[in-house]
């Protein structure tokens, strides 16, 4: 079969679209096929109500070998590559009521991971696995363009069947979290090359609550069943991108219990595009500033739970905004312009926090500490592409280690002169991470450093040091004569100056 | 003196030299305190911003200056303004004020590691430099009085609006450093001419040169320094120190001045200058007749005098005339022509005219910038002329020549200011002299005392009288010039928070409950512009607001407030002023991709462009008589009206159209109210707009941005198309809506 469809590709000369095919053939080829499992029960949850896409997927494995096993390989919903990236993944299992997390090794980045129980598993015996995983840019609006007092609907692509290494017994799909939701068969381009799984059975949706549920299914459904999907889904809310977020966080040298950070956002809107010019006067008449529910981003919501924002700033290329508030339980930001899809726009906040609560001494060793901060901030529903963590270490302060939850993708350490720096500069230690989105404010980084009392007080000493060099060499220089007169003449009451000027006075 | 002489008087066993050094320096430093912390009230009301629009274009240069190298900044050709023609920056600029901050900004950044922002260094610049200010305006003062009223002068000058007017944080103007070279070329003038010293002669010149480099209104030290020489002279007061101090100043400071690429070689050849030139001529012809009277007899000196000053006067009078006529020599600008004459602007050069800061002074704008010191001010002359040594006639000149200028032109109240302080401040010091003195008193008392002690007491009580007498009249004079002064305070402070403070860009009300309200349009929508706009797109705007969005939006714009060009200032006039078919021809052939328009109908801003309409026609019309009539604008009364009653021409123009388009929507149906002119717009003719689509409009509709349409691609009529647009918008939208492409519906 799998030879079948790599002799038409090449026949086509589809080279490009070759190497999907490819990818799906290295994906079987991946899979050890000496482990051998059964999907009895796979369930998938997915989460809509974001501006990214939150999937769940809860699968009762049972092991139909003949001795106990330990790896499983799970494959990414998808196969078609609707999913370019995986923003998180974590896996699961439940024994009892606690989910314990565990091991994986990601065989083929975003797409294949192989799961590693802590014990092995009997024959006939069953594990329920549990698998999150989020990921961004798929959501497209459609139609792109619409009118101030549309609505947005949102398009949605993915497999309608499970795409598992193994066979399902049964089957469930939930979509949460949108109100209207409307299926759409998808013409994808190059659907003769797609391994499209003929003769499924039928899955019709049903609304329940507030979710569309396909299923269950209880027909077995065979490994590596594809059927391409679109939902049409009305959501009326900005899908706010973060394309370059930098995070500065700057420790101080001296104990003043402050932890000043300042954010650098550029961001832009993914949502859907004003089809005319922005008139002002329907966004008035719709009183669209106000609300949550429309497509433009005309406001950014931070709750305060996660910080008190001690004097914060919000300001722009241009100077400060002055347009932000603290509402209940929120810091509410609003640009100086609702952003519409593909208008972009920039700004900077920053604020203080107390040192005491992020950084601390390291456990019975002299000089060094450790600092726990968040990965982002945690403004509601953003999806970021590339975050720069950057963290201002003490000058001459040395850089020991990082510790992260999630990949990252380089860490660049160097030094920044800034403020009354006398020697190279503050140690600047850059994290750069890539596809995150809102929930990763609740993931800390742990930053190891070593700081010794020497290098402040050397600091100190050598600021007063050449202040004390520029007053001394001010009283050394008033002491040279520059005077061009010879003394005599100085000595002398200046009557040079005024003897032309009584004679005329008294005349 | 002579007792200080003798042994110095000692309080604690310090000497009193020493505390009075003591003292002077804790009062300068309370001076550049107040000077500062009073200039400082738009930074904490608002923020740390560049006010007004000039000080925006220097942002822009300083910008510049940082990020490129000192020689490609004076050879900056910048292309995005006044486009397509560009301008010759570099070379049409004076550097002085870039220079100064760039300077500080890498002093700060290399030598004391303090990366401070560039912005921040432009804004407190003036403020900084205002200290500075208040610190030679003491040295002037010192040299014509003593340091008593230079303290004063200097305390004057700190806090005197006129001043701060043009000096607060955030007015990033070339005046914020001017009237501190001012001062200390002033300073260093008088010095030089007293002592004859080519030191300070070369550094007056060297002053000079700062000056130049940083403010065109160098002219003035120009011609006030030849005159003031040219005075002397006629007062038969040649001196060797005059002619040295003179003509030192004149060689250096002329060569120097000619480095500044903007200057060149105008010292030589503008008439602004002839008088500097010719004084210098004048001095070296007198310096010989001083020479030869000393070696000639009276009655030969007389006919040698008589022969040789009518043959100077007629070779000199000649010789301009001639090189004028031959147009070696460049005639007086129009903005000096103005300046004689204030009608001459407004008949023939209208963009010199609009400009508010050219108009005549108001008479209570004295009284308003100076306080007390406009009436302490005649009486300081008055008292110079008393004296009347050297120096004094040079107060006395200043004095006169800065009251006429400053009657003629609200800007020129800034140069006016410091001889206020000055004199003012001789003045009052002249009193205080007296009043405060009551060591005579005491002594006097001592004297009578003793004479008295043999006296009866009888006479003890007429005595004490005399005593009291002078010591009552002295304590109310004194009490009531301090009242002045405290007075005088109080008035600087509230002028300069209430009047001088505001950055024009952000503009504050008030809520109904009180708080501020920040109305911020100006940099919203110069912020879209800069974030939504393909960066190389032209923006047409009147040439107000040319520098702000070069500074705040960044994209190029045709014209702005460097009004070199009076004919592409006209075309944006009459494209503004045009119908819109007329009007979209200038568009492209300008390639402009965006109009935008500044609209205070809704909020009552006043300063909108309809208030500023009638320039740009007049404007226009100078250049295109036959197209445009200012007439034409106006109703059959002859009244500027834009409700009902508007001329066609009025409603046609793209101005009217840009500016009410879709405006009545906002009430509902009646007839939309425009809060600066008090006039009702009429809903049922609301404009329509066939060559422009609205782009962005701000928050309160103070900035209204459009888009210039591309030609059609079928090749219609821009009317056609937009009447067709809009007859079938709402069918073809739905037809759209079907087709969907790679994508089919499906039961479910």
């Amino acid at each position: 079969m799998m030879v079948n469809w790599n002799r038409i590709s090449i026949l086509l000369g589809l080279l490009w679209f070759g190497s999907l095919i490819q990818a799906s053939s290295v994906l079987t080829e991946s899979i050890d096929d000496s482990v051998s499992w059964k999907n009895a029960h796979y369930s998938r949850t997915i989460d809509l109500s974001k501006s990214y896409v939150k999937e769940l997927d809860i699968i009762d494995i049972v092991n139909t070998g003949d001795k106990p096993q330990d790896e499983y390989y799970f494959i990414v919903n998808d196969g078609f590559d609707s999913i370019p990236q995986l923003s998180l993944i974590s896996f699961a299992i439940f024994n009892s009521i606690t989910p314990t997390e565990v091991l994986h090794d990601e065989i083929i980045p975003h797409k294949l991971f192989k799961v590693k129980f802590p014990t092995p598993i009997a024959p006939n015996s069953n594990v329920e696995l549990k698998i999150t995983y989020v990921y961004t840019n798929v959501l497209e609006p459609l139609p792109a363009k619409i009118g101030m007092e549309q609505v947005q609907t949102l398009l949605y692509r993915g497999n309608k069947f499970p795409y598992s290494a193994y066979a399902s017994d049964d089957y469930s799909l939930i979509f949460s979290g949108i109100a209207k939701g409307q299926e759409m068969e998808l013409l994808v381009e190059n659907i003769d090359e797609l391994n499209i799984t003929p003769d499924l059975p039928e899955l019709k949706p049903e609304v329940e609550g507030k979710t569309l549920k396909y299923g269950p299914l209880f027909d077995e459904i065979s490994p590596l069943t594809l059927s391409p999907m679109g939902l049409l889904y009305e959501h009326n809310r900005p899908l706010t991108f973060v394309h370059n977020l930098n995070r500065s966080i700057w420790i101080p040298a001296s104990d003043v219990d402050q932890l000043s950070i300042e954010e650098y956002y550029e961001l832009t809107n993914n949502g859907a595009q004003l089809n005319t010019g922005f008139s002002r006067v329907d966004w008035l008449k719709g009183r669209f500033q106000g609300t949550r529910n429309h497509f433009a981003l005309s406001h950014l919501e931070i709750p305060t739970s996660y910080s008190k924002f001690a004097n914060y700033y919000f300001s722009d290329l241009v100077g400060v905004i002055s347009t932000h508030q603290f509402i209940k339980d929120y810091l509410i930001l609003q640009p100086r312009f609702p952003i519409f899809g593909e208008w972009k726009y920039n700004f900077t906040l920053g604020w203080n926090e107390n040192l005491g609560e992020f950084l601390h001494q390291v456990n019975q060793v002299e000089d060094e500490y450790i600092l726990k901060v968040p990965i982002l901030n945690a403004i509601r529903d953003v999806t970021y592409n590339n975050t720069y963590l950057n963290i201002y270490l003490p000058e001459n302060s040395q850089f020991i280690n990082v510790s992260s939850p999630i990949d990252i993708k380089s860490i660049t350490v160097n030094n920044e002169l800034s403020y009354l720096d006398v020697a190279k500069g503050h140690t600047k230690v850059t994290l750069h991470f890539q596809d995150l989105f809102d929930d990763a404010s609740r993931l800390n980084v742990l930053i190891k450093f070593k700081y010794t009392k020497l290098d402040y007080i050397s600091k100190i000493a050598k600021i007063s040091g050449f202040v004390f060099i520029a007053l001394i060499s001010y009283y050394g220089l008033s002491l040279i004569d520059l005077s061009i007169t010879d003394k005599k003449k100085r000595s002398t009451p200046p009557a040079s100056a005024q003897s032309s000027a009584p004679s005329s006075a008294s005349s | 003196m002579s007792t200080a002489k003798a042994s110095p008087l000692k309080v604690y066993g310090v000497n009193i030299e020493t505390i009075r050094l003591l003292l002077k320096v804790i009062i300068f430093i309370s001076i550049a305190g107040a000077a500062i912390s009073s200039r400082l009230f738009s930074v904490i009301r608002f923020e740390s911003i560049i006010h007004e629009f000039d000080p925006w274009f220097n942002f822009r240069a300083t910008k510049y200056l940082v990020s490129h190298s000192f020689y490609e900044f004076l050879n900056w050709f910048d292309d995005r303004t006044w486009y397509p023609l560009g301008r010759v920056t570099g070379g049409t600029l004076y550097p002085g004020l870039m220079v100064t901050s760039g300077a500080i900004w890498h002093i700060l950044r290399e030598w004391f590691s303090l990366p401070v922002d560039i912005r921040n260094i432009c804004v407190l610049l003036a403020p900084a430099f205002s200290g500075l200010t208040a610190i030679s305006t003491y040295f002037l003062t010192k040299e014509m009085k003593d340091s008593n009223a230079g303290l004063l002068a200097a305390i004057f000058m700190g806090i005197a609006p006129g001043y701060i007017s043009r000096s607060v944080a955030g007015s990033y103007d070339n005046e914020a450093i001017a009237i501190t070279l001012l001062m200390a070329t002033f300073y260093f003038w008088i010095k030089a001419m007293k002592i004859g010293s080519v030191f300070y002669g070369t550094l007056t010149a060297l002053f000079y040169f700062y000056m130049v480099s940083a403010w065109g209104g160098y002219v003035f030290i120009t011609n006030l320094i030849p005159l003031h020489v040219f005075v002397l002279l006629l007062m038969g007061r040649y001196t060797h120190r005059l002619y040295t101090a003179y003509s030192t100043w004149y060689a250096l400071g002329t060569l120097a001045s000619m480095q500044i690429p903007f200057v060149g070689f105008i010292p030589l050849r503008s008439n602004d200058h002839m008088a500097a030139l010719g004084v210098f001529g004048l001095l070296q012809l007198v310096a010989f007749g001083d020479y030869v009277k000393s070696k000639v007899p009276t009655t030969q000196f007389k006919t040698f005098l008589a022969i040789s000053l009518t043959s100077v006067i007629l070779l000199g009078v000649a010789g301009l005339v001639g090189l004028t006529a031959l147009g070696w020599i460049a005639p007086w600008g129009g903005r000096f022509y103005s300046l004689w004459d204030t009608n001459y602007a407004k008949i023939h050069i209208p963009i010199i005219a609009s400009v508010s800061e050219h108009q005549p002074t108001a008479w209570p704008a004295f009284f308003f910038d100076t306080g007390m010191l406009i009436w302490l001010f005649p009486a300081g002359v008055y008292i110079c002329f008393q004296e009347m040594r050297d120096e004094h006639v040079f107060i006395i000149i200043y004095s006169v020549l800065c009251s006429y200028f400053a009657g003629v032109m609200v800007r020129l109240m800034l140069t006016l200011t410091p001889i206020i302080c000055v004199t003012g401040a001789i003045s009052l010091s002249n009193l205080f002299d007296v009043y405060l003195n009551i060591v005579d008193v005491f002594t006097t008392k001592e004297e009578e005392v003793t004479e008295k002690s043999t006296k009866k007491n009888a006479k003890k009580s007429s005595e004490e009288k005399k005593i009291l007498l002078p010591l009552i009249t002295k304590l109310i004079v004194t009490l009531t010039f301090a009242f002045y002064l405290f007075y005088f305070v109080l008035h600087c402070t509230w002028v300069t928070n209430n009047a001088y403070s505001s950055p024009s860009v952000v503009l504050a009300s008030r809520n109904p409950d009180g708080s501020q309200n920040i109305i911020d349009d100006y940099r919203e929508a110069y912020y879209w512009l800069r974030m939504n706009t393909p960066e190389d797109s032209k923006v047409l705007a009147w040439w107000d607001y040319g520098y702000q969005i070069g500074g705040m939006a960044d994209r190029t714009t045709l014209v702005d407030n460097n009004t070199w060009n009076n004919t592409h200032i006209a075309t944006v006039g009459k494209a503004m002023s045009s119908p819109e078919d007329k009007a979209y021809e200038i568009f492209k052939k300008h390639d402009v991709d965006y109009v935008l328009v500044i609209f205070g109908g809704l909020i009552g801003f006043s300063g909108d462009d309809l208030n500023k309409f009638l320039w740009m026609v007049r404007i226009s019309e100078g250049v295109w008589p036959d197209e445009i009539r200012e007439r034409d604008f106006f109703t059959e009364k002859g009244e500027y009206k834009l409700d009902r009653e508007a001329s066609q021409t009025m409603k046609d123009s793209v101005m009217y159209k840009l500016s009410y388009y879709r405006f009545a929507e906002l009430f509902g149906g009646r007839d939309a109210p425009d809060r600066v002119r008090n006039q009702q717009i009429p809903v049922d003719q609301a404009p329509e707009l066939h060559v422009l689509e609205e782009a962005f409009t701000s928050e309160n509709f103070m900035v209204r941005i459009y888009k210039v349409k591309d030609l059609d691609n079928v090749g219609r009529d821009l009317y056609e198309a937009t009447k067709f647009e809009n007859q079938i918008s709402k069918p073809l939208k739905r037809s759209r809506v079907v087709k969907r492409p790679a994508l089919a519906l499906r039961e479910w």
